[in-house]
């Protein structure tokens, strides 16, 4: 009888570190959702081939590069605090890139060096820790298709809002001229 | 049930007495209900493997009508009501193999989908190494909780999983070191099963999936000496060997001591690779400095295994006071010195072959000695396949290879006509 207490005791614990883990995981993503700033990244074309792995959108953005010029001390999959700042058009731009965590800033992502190009600027470039973007099932074909003419044609803008605060960043949609991907693809 | 009037017959001829009538059918009784428990087990852990997987590809579905928070709250749900059907299993209905094994197996699933799902609804990125990590962790208590050898089973699975998506898959590829800690952590269970559940079909399943595990994943170590991995793998084919030899010799059949089979089948095709010379031409190109080739992760590694099969042996015999001769725990003791010269000069290669021949010739030995066709039946084929490999390296008309496979297959004959005579003649 005591060994069975014991027993359920011990399963309790380990159930709730099994609750614990993904709860942490959802209030870590609900707060960046909730006090993060929104920045609009621009996306561009993937492979045609193949922008869809089973429901999702594979996301490329326009701003990942970063001139380092003098500064050689970057190498690739290193950690890089990569600091935001909007444009005139309301688009996300890279305003400096930096080794140590931001202190006066909360508009950063905690992001990986992909690899240092060796042309005149000494070009880094980044990868960001968001790539994906799930769509239900049965709309996944149709977006997929807005998504691939919205990039061909150049009059319009396609990007990705993010919420970014402290390092983390959340999808939260993909906007084709404003209007959630969601919202144009049809079942 | 047959049975039945075959006792009448055997009571109506008084061959047996009615007591002897009565402890027969009591068997075939326990028999009965014992299959019917197992049938019941295994469609118990069938169907919640299904149901768990089907209610992961609803999920998978994602309803974006659905408000993210509503899917988020469903999600955990899921997970609230698995973890309670396994807790009642556990706590009130232990002694059912089929309630606790299909509760179990459901929970670990569900663990898994439920950080899938929060990963699609929270558009992460796939980080396959991370996501079966946490998995993992999550599910080993539940092995030894709710003492779930299917959990046993899914859990060696997953990190086997896990050690080739970090060491093979991913790119850049990273240190699996942590996939060797989660190898042990079930070693536990391994050896609850080894005591008490010797005859259990769950034993057998881990029995093999055990030695497979590592097979797959001792590669992830290579990086720029992978040459060592063969010393690496044959010192652990050797270990295998051992370990089969003395925790499972009184096995019935040879199908389910993997240890030994794995060892056995795993030293003898790789032998059979470098008795090649081109391995032994490339050692030569490399410009390899021995002193520093010992000291890489590769040749640490080879060190490590070797020194711990050497002393599984020295225990194994001192503890059963009967040393194993089987050239299989033998031979990566020799080759660890072999490839040592191999790395100065070339011929080394024969070497190899010198080794495998007297593999072969030691089997045949050992096994006419003591009147084991198996034995001498490997130690055959070990020498016919050291002659086939060796066909290939020559040029030999199609006459002279002819006539040596009609000798090896004569000889295949001969001894085990020879043998089973010799039985005969002392039974």
């Amino acid at each position: 009888m005591r060994k069975n207490k014991i027993i359920l005791l011990l399963f309790i614990l380990v159930a709730l570190a099994q609750l614990f883990i993904p709860a942490s995981m959802i209030i870590d993503r609900e707060n960046v959702i909730k006090y993060g700033n929104k920045f609009n990244f621009l996306t561009e074309p993937v492979d045609p081939n193949d922008p869809f792995h089973g429901k999702y959108i594979d996301l490329a953005f326009t701003e990942t590069e970063f001139p380092l010029n003098s500064d050689t001390s970057w190498v690739p999959n290193e950690t890089v605090f990569v600091i935001l700042k909007t444009d005139k058009d309301g688009f996300a731009r890279i305003q400096s890139v930096s080794k140590e965590k931001p202190k006066n800033s909360t508009d950063y992502i905690k992001a990986q060096v992909y690899y240092v190009r060796a042309d005149d600027a000494n070009t880094m470039v980044i990868n960001y820790p968001f790539s994906r973007f799930y769509m239900q099932e049965t709309k996944a074909k149709n977006a997929e298709d807005q998504f691939r003419k919205a990039q061909r044609n150049n009059s319009k803008s396609t990007f990705a809002i993010i919420s970014v605060l402290n390092g983390k960043a959340v999808i939260i949609d993909i906007m084709i001229d404003n209007v959630s991907v969601t919202k144009l693809a049809k079942p | 049930m047959n049975i039945n009037k075959d006792i009448k017959e055997l009571l109506k001829a008084q061959i047996i007495t009615p007591e002897t009538a009565a402890d027969i059918q009591a068997y075939y009784q326990s028999r009965k209900a014992n299959a019917t428990n197992r049938l019941f087990v295994i469609f118990g852990i069938l169907g919640a493997l299904l149901i768990g997987l089907g209610i992961i590809l609803i999920f998978a579905h994602n309803w974006d009508t659905l408000p993210r928070l509503f899917k988020t709250g469903l999600t955990f749900l899921l997970l609230f009501i698995a973890q309670l059907i396994c807790g009642y299993a556990i706590t009130k209905k232990s002694t059912s193999i089929a309630w606790r094994e299909s509760s179990t197996v459901f929970l670990f699933l569900i663990i898994g989908a439920t950080i899938a799902l929060i990963g699609q609804i929270y558009h992460l990125p796939g980080n396959l190494g991370r996501f079966l990590l946490t998995w993992m962790l999550l599910g080993l208590p539940l092995v030894y909780l709710a003492k779930s050898s299917i959990s046993s089973i899914l859990y060696i699975i997953g990190i086997t999983a896990y050690a080739c998506e970090i060491g093979y898959w991913m790119h850049p590829v990273a240190e699996s070191w942590l996939y060797w800690i989660l190898l042990l952590a079930i070693i536990p269970h391994f050896i609850i099963l080894i005591r008490n559940y010797p005859e259990s079909g769950f034993l057998t399943l881990h029995k093999w999936l055990l030695p497979l595990s590592p097979v797959i994943t001792l590669g992830t170590i290579a990086s720029n000496n992978s040459e060592f991995m063969f010393v690496a793998y044959i010192s652990m084919f050797g270990l295998y060997h051992i370990i089969g030899n003395t925790l499972f010799n009184n096995e019935k059949k040879a199908i389910n001591n993997a240890f030994t089979l794995t060892g056995i089948l795993g030293t003898l095709s790789l032998l059979l690779t470098l008795s090649f010379d081109w391995f032994w031409n490339e050692l030569q190109k490399g410009s390899f400095h021995p002193e520093y080739m010992l000291i890489s992760r590769e040749g640490i590694t080879a060190i490590l295994v070797t020194i711990f099969a050497i002393v599984l042996k020295i225990f194994a015999a001192s503890r059963y006071k009967k040393i194993d001769l089987s050239p299989f725990s033998y031979a990566f003791i020799l080759f660890f010195f072999i490839f040592l010269a191999g790395m100065a000069t070339p011929s080394a290669v024969f070497l190899i072959n010198l080794l495998l021949f007297a593999m072969g010739l030691g089997g045949i030995i050992m096994g006419a000695k003591n009147g084991e066709i198996q034995e001498l039946n490997l130690g055959l084929l070990v020498i016919s396949a050291l002659i086939i490999c060796r066909f290939f390296d020559t040029e030999f008309s199609f006459v002279t290879r002819g006539i040596v496979f009609v000798l090896i297959g004569s000889g295949f004959f001969t001894a085990n006509y020879w043998m089973l005579k010799k039985r005969k003649a002392n039974a």
